[in-house]
């Protein structure tokens, strides 16, 4: 379980979070959303450590963050970043092997081998594994990243309860691979672990959240489940745009789609 | 992508070194054939061999050529390990020591101390106190350089390399100063220091070198796997479990110290740092659990070498070895410029 309890982040007197809490179950996705700069990235720095609340408590498994070893967290908790910056010609298997690092000292075992084949494969890139990483496109290499982490947390020998931070998973992603990362985000959850993610795209979160954090200019506006908390008003709040919920026949989540009719209407007001 | 398999190119480079080494030892006024070397080194241990050889031979083996060959080698793992290892943390691969003002830091501290002190650094406790005065200069140099080029925990190259010219002009500023001050044996210390050489080998120093650069080598390649997870950023490497400050800490310590270390004894030796791992990461990829020990054994074999082309090129005069380094360092430093301007392109 990852517990937030009222924490907040300044830059100079201006609040970036505000008395944020939450609470992410084993067994849960955990969406955050909000508009650009309502401070979800902050936020997901702050529960991963690598930013320090000036106010508030965040623990994970049971312990305040601060009293987890570096070392050790990494064996059960893995962050895929926003941005990745890797500039040496590494290969893909060689990247991913990375993800194995918390686990092993100098030489990976055969599990972390087996690990890293079975990431590769299910993040679908195990076809250009032996490939240069700095050759690939924007979307193969957040692919690389995404098997990167999942190897991470693949299997902890100490740990059963596992923990993944996911900053906008879907970015340069095709509509596919959208739905593939964050399918293995799903299937990472059911298996009792514990999943928070930022979403730019309104659907995929309905699609795939367990519970809704909306934030806006760091503050909660609504948290709760999907069903319990979608409502035209909150979500336009939100964006400060007509936003609209419909309902298609055959599925059982709801769409969002912007209340506008077209490009000049929207301009015109 | 293929690389050389990791354990042929140890074997490869050992092979190497050792034939430099041999060459380097055999080659000068008073030449000493191969086996004749291993004859005089078994005579030391008290293996007697067949071979026969003159007393000069022993004499020039054992306290000129062997002490030279062992500080050319040391020189060359320190600075070629401290460079790829500094490549690491920086994140890029235009971090050498002498580049971004590390060699010339320690270079003045060094002629600040004989200047200022002139005639305390002599014999083996002399030799320490001036070698942790120029670890301190290098140390300072790096903190400053690594601070200057920070930004959002990311180092930007051209800051990087902009700070490394301020750095070296500050330096040979107060180098210059302390230049003008100085009498004329003071005068050919300095001259020594700009340029670099390995003329003042002796066992002394030879010996009190040893701890600072055999440390640093045998513990920083243990650091290849932290930086390889720096590789993905400082942040990323924090969530896979790496104590970035401790490493960071640690990198620059031993880094510098082995390069301010053998400052002392050389002064600036440029582009060593710069082009052996360069090369090394072309042939063995980039992964520096194996770059900084295959990069240690690089340098000392090209330093080796380097030595023997400075005594010989123009004997008896020597040409220092640090414009031999320079000479054939800056095209390849204008090589690699080029090539990562294209790989910029095709990005």
């Amino acid at each position: 379980m990852v517990q937030a309890e009222n924490i907040s982040y300044y830059i100079g007197a201006m609040p970036i979070v505000d008395k944020v809490s939450f609470e992410a179950l084993q067994g849960e996705i955990l969406v955050v959303l909000g508009a650009n700069g309502a401070g979800k990235s902050t936020l997901l720095k702050i529960i991963t450590g690598q930013l320090q609340p000036a106010v508030g408590k965040i623990s994970i498994q049971g312990k305040l963050l601060q009293q987890w070893r570096n070392d050790e967290r990494a064996q059960f908790s893995a962050v895929l970043q926003q941005h990745n910056n890797l500039s040496l010609p590494f290969t893909v298997s060689e990247v991913v092997m990375m993800g194995r690092y918390p686990h092993f000292k100098k030489q990976p075992t055969v599990l972390d081998k087996t690990i890293v084949r079975s990431a590769l494969k299910k993040a679908g890139i195990d076809k250009f594994s032996d490939r240069n990483y700095l050759s690939l496109s924007g979307g193969e290499k957040q692919r690389v990243h995404l098997a990167r982490v999942f190897a991470q947390i693949w299997f902890a020998a100490n740990f059963e309860t596992r923990y993944l931070f996911m900053d906008e998973p879907s970015n340069n992603l095709d509509i596919r691979h959208q739905h593939t990362s964050l399918q293995m985000a799903r299937e990472f959850a059911a298996e009792g672990n514990c999943v928070i993610a930022i979403l730019h795209d309104l659907n995929l979160a309905l699609q795939y959240a367990d519970k809704i954090l909306m934030l806006k200019q760091g503050e909660v506006i609504g948290s709760g489940k999907p069903d319990d908390i979608l409502c035209e008003k909150t979500i336009s709040k939100m964006y400060d745009m007509p936003l609209q919920i419909c309902h298609h026949p055959d599925y059982s989540h709801p769409i969002v789609m912007p209340a506008i009719q077209s490009k000049n209407q929207f301009i015109n007001k | 992508m293929k690389y050389l398999s990791i354990k042929i190119l140890y074997v490869v480079l050992t092979v190497l070194l050792v034939i430099a080494v041999l060459l380097s030892v055999g080659i000068g006024g008073v030449k000493i054939a191969p086996m004749q070397t291993i004859a005089i080194i078994g005579k030391t241990m008290g293996i007697h061999s067949n071979s026969s050889f003159s007393d000069t031979q022993e004499a020039v083996l054992l306290s000129i050529r062997l002490p030279r060959v062992i500080l050319g080698m040391l020189t060359g793992a320190s600075l070629a390990i401290a460079g790829a290892s500094m490549q690491g943390l920086f994140r890029n691969p235009l971090a050498d020591p002498g580049l971004i003002g590390i060699s010339s830091g320690a270079s003045m501290t060094a002629v600040i101390a004989l200047v200022a002190g002139a005639g305390t650094f002599a014999g083996a406790a002399g030799f320490y106190l001036l070698s942790g005065i120029t670890f301190l200069g290098a140390l300072i140099t790096a903190v400053i350089v690594y601070r200057l080029s920070l930004l959002n925990g990311r180092v930007i190259i051209s800051t990087m390399l902009l700070a490394g010219i301020a750095i070296n002009a500050l330096t040979s500023a107060v180098t210059g100063v302390f230049t003008y001050s100085a009498n004329d044996a003071q005068l050919r210390s300095i001259t020594f220091w700009m340029l670099g050489s390995l003329g003042g080998a002796s066992w002394t120093n030879v010996t009190g070198l040893l701890p600072f650069t055999i440390i640093p080598v045998l513990l920083l390649p243990r650091m290849g796997k932290a930086l390889n997870a720096f590789s993905l950023g400082e942040e990323t490497a924090v969530h896979l479990g790496v104590r970035t400050e401790r490493t960071k800490q640690l990198i620059i310590l031993l880094a510098t110290l082995c390069v301010g270390a053998t400052v002392a004894v050389t002064g600036v030796i440029s582009f060593v740092g710069l082009v052996i791992p360069h090369i090394i990461r072309m042939i063995a990829g980039p992964d520096h659990r194996y770059t900084l020990g295959l990069s240690a054994l690089a340098g000392a074999t090209l330093l080796t070498l380097a030595d023997l082309i400075s005594r010989t090129l123009l004997a008896p005069a020597e040409v220092p070895i640090g414009i031999i380094t320079s000479l054939t360092g800056a095209p390849f430093f204008m090589y690699i410029l080029i090539k990562e301007k294209k790989q910029e392109k095709l990005v």
